[in-house]
């Protein structure tokens, strides 16, 4: 019983993940999905490199290998719901008998180690081109932290995703989502940095603290400080997956009442 | 003569219109250059960059053209060939080519305004002082820069026409001509072996002149120098543009791939 | 009558890759050799089941293909080669929804269209209300297209094929997905440009549409034209014959073979169907036949039998083989 819940969560999960990058082919996922994304990488590093006169560039490619993660967590879970309107689904999905949100989740899973696996290419960009050292970095704390942001940046996602359910031009959301989290998270530059008002959108962000933490990590330090700045991290994921849940209901509750169903 | 005036000239409001339709649209030439001139305008900030601004600016705004340049002119194509209307267009007697120069031109007049947008933003939200040492020549210098860009995306455009993968093509050109030209940062911090790619490309030498006629000119001859690789360079990509085009049209009929993906 | 479209053994090949490591390469043939003519004025068939090569033909003959070998002209001129004088003369509307800009208004894509066409303004100007009248769109002919329907949408595609004012029109599947009424419209349009004077090739697999419409039919299945005449020459395939049809729940293939050698019976085709499936025997006199044939059928659970006069789609089903489904 237990185990065919299982088995039919990671049969959803992988389906749905081939339903948006199956029909691109390998080729046009791994230019899509990887190289373009490290060339954005790339170019704030080198930026970093000549604007700072820095030779260690290490808090830019972690910060900038973080930020990998959105191409899953902000376009691919978006993708998933409104990717279903577009194809004519999605009214069968709200039909279904099943729980919006387990379907919801277990489409995510297979983004989630996507996303993960891209930090990591990150990561191994900036030691290979940058020269990155990772002597002496707690690897299994890092990892923590990379998957707590890449949930955190998922309960995000999730946010944006629900309101795909009214928005027609999700594209423009989604792209505004990830530049907004380019410009705010702290990657290129410090959050104090900022006017006022935007520090405070930064730390209402996902991947802000996350960034915060890798790179204290990176230079050998972890206070009981790095631990409180994961779980908070960790509750604004619950925080953004919550919200979005609850969206989720109001939305489809609503399209119900409203006989709107077929405008999905 | 006249006739290609008229249909550069209606396909580029054509493409304004179809553009401006589409909320991504204003997503690139709006939201994506100021957010990318924030982000460059607080790491050039506080730091011994001279005049950053002119980098800041000019840098943005040359990379945001760049994008819309390329990005739209690749994507205009993918959607004609995804909304069935590239073979319609390809069929027509009016040359395939001069329709695509005129939807380049359209996408090229929107870019500027984001290059607009990002002098302004910059000069309203920070009030950073800025100053172009030799405007006539910066104006000449700009227009030239946009001819070069639109033969590039023409390049680009016929590409795109011919190969299904344009998805992947569009989405990988955009920062390696950014980081190749040097628009951001000198492209003298580049590994060596870049250097021959930077050299011939076409936004490396714009950029230079630009930047040297925002910060005053010292050596004439070196100016000049430089202006005419511009120039032949730009000369050279619409020989090369000419040439696939000629090749486009026998091409995709024999390989059959105008129609839907 | 003078020839407009002539092809002579036109063969078409698409090669597809598959796999991305190792590229497997396949060659389909899509036009096997084939050999027709058009005449000026009339309207002229393509007949044919899914991927028979219709559209094949029609991108070939409107410039948006080359000839894999093989000869195709129009108007004399080489599809391949002299396209520069031939496109101005032609032009094409592929059926569905595509090919048009969606978010301009009909008025917008037929000026945009009339400019590609190189038409002369003061003629555009007063074409453009033409074309919206003759196809039913004036009072929303400011609108986006987005909000048009299907069937307005195809409508517009016509209206786009005209600016041109072109001698030869090429319709691939014109009214397809449209509705009982719409498509009516729509082949009324075709009928009406017929009387113009305008030649037409038609693509199509609608038997009536082809019947209702066209001077003369190719039928073509798997790159082969497998006959060419008109709508009545092609039902004479099957007038000496009428066709009985039993309509059973159960079909057994063994008693189709007996049924096959039935004396007087020609040939046996099955439409197989969810609830039912119906068997045709051709033959020449039903009567003497039915006898012998329900006996043998009554295993199966016999619905309904009926006689009739065979049809163009008997002659096509006779000819492409009776292997499709309803
Ligand atoms: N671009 C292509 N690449 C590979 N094969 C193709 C291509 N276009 C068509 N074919 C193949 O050529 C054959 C003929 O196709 P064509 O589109 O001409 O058929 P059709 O008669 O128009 O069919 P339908 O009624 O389904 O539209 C088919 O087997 C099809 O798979
Ligand atoms: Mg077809």
């Amino acid at each position: 019983m237990l185990f065919d819940i299982i088995k039919r969560f990671f049969r959803q999960s992988l389906l749905s993940f081939k339903a948006l990058f199956g029909e691109l082919d390998f080729k046009v996922y791994v230019f899509v999905q990887i190289i373009d994304p490290i060339l954005q990488l790339i170019f704030f590093c080198l930026l970093a490199k000549y604007v700072y006169k820095a030779d260690n560039i290490t808090p830019w490619v972690i910060g900038n290998s973080l930020l990998l993660c959105t191409k899953n967590t902000i376009f691919g879970i978006g993708f998933v719901l409104w990717g279903e309107r577009i194809f004519g689904t999605l009214k069968l999905l709200v039909a279904a008998p099943a729980n919006k949100f387990l379907v919801f989740v277990g489409r995510s899973f297979m983004h989630i180690i996507d996303a993960m696996i891209k930090v990591i290419i990150g990561l191994v960009t900036g030691y290979l081109l940058f020269g990155v050292s990772f002597a002496g970095v707690n690897l299994p704390i890092l990892g923590l932290n990379i998957l707590i942001a890449v949930f955190a940046a998922s309960g995000f996602g999730l946010l944006i995703c629900s309101m795909g359910l009214r928005i027609r031009d999700m594209n423009l959301i989604m792209n505004t989502a990830a530049t907004l989290l380019l410009a705010l998270s702290g990657a290129n530059f410090p959050v104090e940095k900022l006017p006022n008002i935007l520090q405070k959108i930064s730390y209402i962000l996902p991947l802000t603290r996350s960034i915060e933490i890798a790179n204290s990590i990176m230079h050998g330090v972890f206070t009981s400080n790095l631990y409180r700045l994961m779980l908070q991290e960790l509750f604004i994921g619950v925080i953004y997956l919550s919200i979005g849940y609850l969206m989720l209901q109001y939305m489809e509750n609503k399209a119900r009442k409203a006989a709107s169903l077929d405008i999905f | 003569m006249k006739n290609s005036l008229r249909t550069i000239w209606i396909s580029c409001i054509l493409q304004m219109k179809l553009s401006f339709m589409r909320p991504m649209f204003q997503y690139s030439i709006i939201i994506d250059p100021i957010v990318f001139a924030l982000i460059t305008y607080m790491m050039f900030k506080d730091t011994s960059v001279s005049n950053f601004i002119a980098y800041v600016v000019l840098g943005t705004g040359m990379s945001s053209i760049w994008n819309s340049i390329c990005f739209s002119s690749a994507g205009d194509i993918d959607r004609e060939r995804a909304g069935g209307t590239l073979e319609l267009i390809v069929s027509v007697p009016t040359n395939f080519k001069i329709i695509v120069f005129g939807k380049i031109l359209g996408n090229t007049i929107f870019g500027s305004i984001s290059l607009l947008i990002t002098f302004l933003f910059i000069k309203l939200a920070f009030n950073a002082p800025m100053s172009i040492a030799e405007p006539v020549v910066f104006v000449i210098i700009f227009i030239i820069t946009l001819i070069s860009y639109i033969a590039l995306a023409s390049i680009l455009a016929a590409l795109i026409t011919l190969s299904r993968n344009a998805v992947a093509l569009k989405n990988c050109i955009g920062y390696p001509v950014i980081i190749l030209s040097g628009m951001l940062f000198p492209m003298e911090i580049l590994p060596i072996w870049t250097r021959p790619v930077s050299f011939i490309l076409s936004p490396t030498w714009a950029v230079k002149l630009l930047r040297l006629s925002v910060n005053g000119i010292d050596d004439v001859n070196s100016f000049i120098f430089q202006l005419a690789i511009l120039v032949f360079l730009t000369g050279i990509y619409y020989l090369l543009s000419n040439t696939f085009y000629t090749i486009i049209d026998k091409s995709i009929r024999i390989k059959g791939s105008l129609g839907r993906m | 009558m003078e020839n407009v479209v002539t092809v002579k053994n036109l063969v078409r090949e698409y090669i597809s890759t598959k796999g991305i490591i190792k590229k497997e390469k396949k060659i389909i043939r899509a036009l096997n050799g084939i050999t027709f003519d058009v005449k000026r004025g009339e309207v002229f068939g393509l007949l044919g089941p899914n991927g028979a090569g219709k559209t094949t033909t029609a991108k070939i003959l409107t410039t948006l293909l080359a000839p894999t070998s093989g000869e195709a002209k129009v108007f004399g001129y080489n599809v391949f080669g002299e396209e520069k004088k031939l496109r101005p003369l032609i032009n094409f509307i592929f059926g569905g929804e595509r090919g048009i800009y969606w978010r301009l208004s009909a008025r917008d894509n037929l000026i945009y269209f009339s400019d590609l066409y190189k038409v002369d303004n003061k003629i555009r100007d007063k074409r453009i209300p033409e074309l919206l009248e003759l196809v039913g769109l004036s009072d929303r002919a400011d609108e986006k297209v987005e909000t048009y329907s299907k069937g307005m949408k195809q409508r517009l595609q016509i209206a786009r094929g005209l600016v041109n004012d072109p001698d030869i029109i090429f319709l691939d599947e014109p009214t397809i997905g449209l509705d009982p009424i719409g498509a009516r419209e729509l082949r009324k349009i075709i009928s009406d440009l017929s009387s113009c004077g305008k030649t037409i090739l038609l693509t199509t697999h609608y038997m009536y549409e082809a019947d209702e419409l066209c001077d003369r039919i190719a039928i073509i299945d798997k790159g082969n034209i497998l006959a060419l005449d008109t709508p009545a020459n092609l039902k004479k395939l099957c007038t000496e014959t009428s066709v009985l049809e039993v309509s059973v729940q159960e079909l057994d293939n063994q008693l189709i073979e007996q049924i096959k050698r039935i004396e007087g019976v020609e040939d046996v085709s099955i439409l197989y169907g969810d609830q039912l499936h119906r068997i045709q025997i051709q033959c020449k006199n039903p009567s003497e036949i039915m006898q012998q044939a329900i006996t043998m059928l009554i295993s199966c659970k016999i619905l309904e039998v009926s006689t009739r006069a065979a049809t163009l789609e008997d002659a096509y089903i006779k000819l492409v083989g009776g292997k499709y489904e309803k």
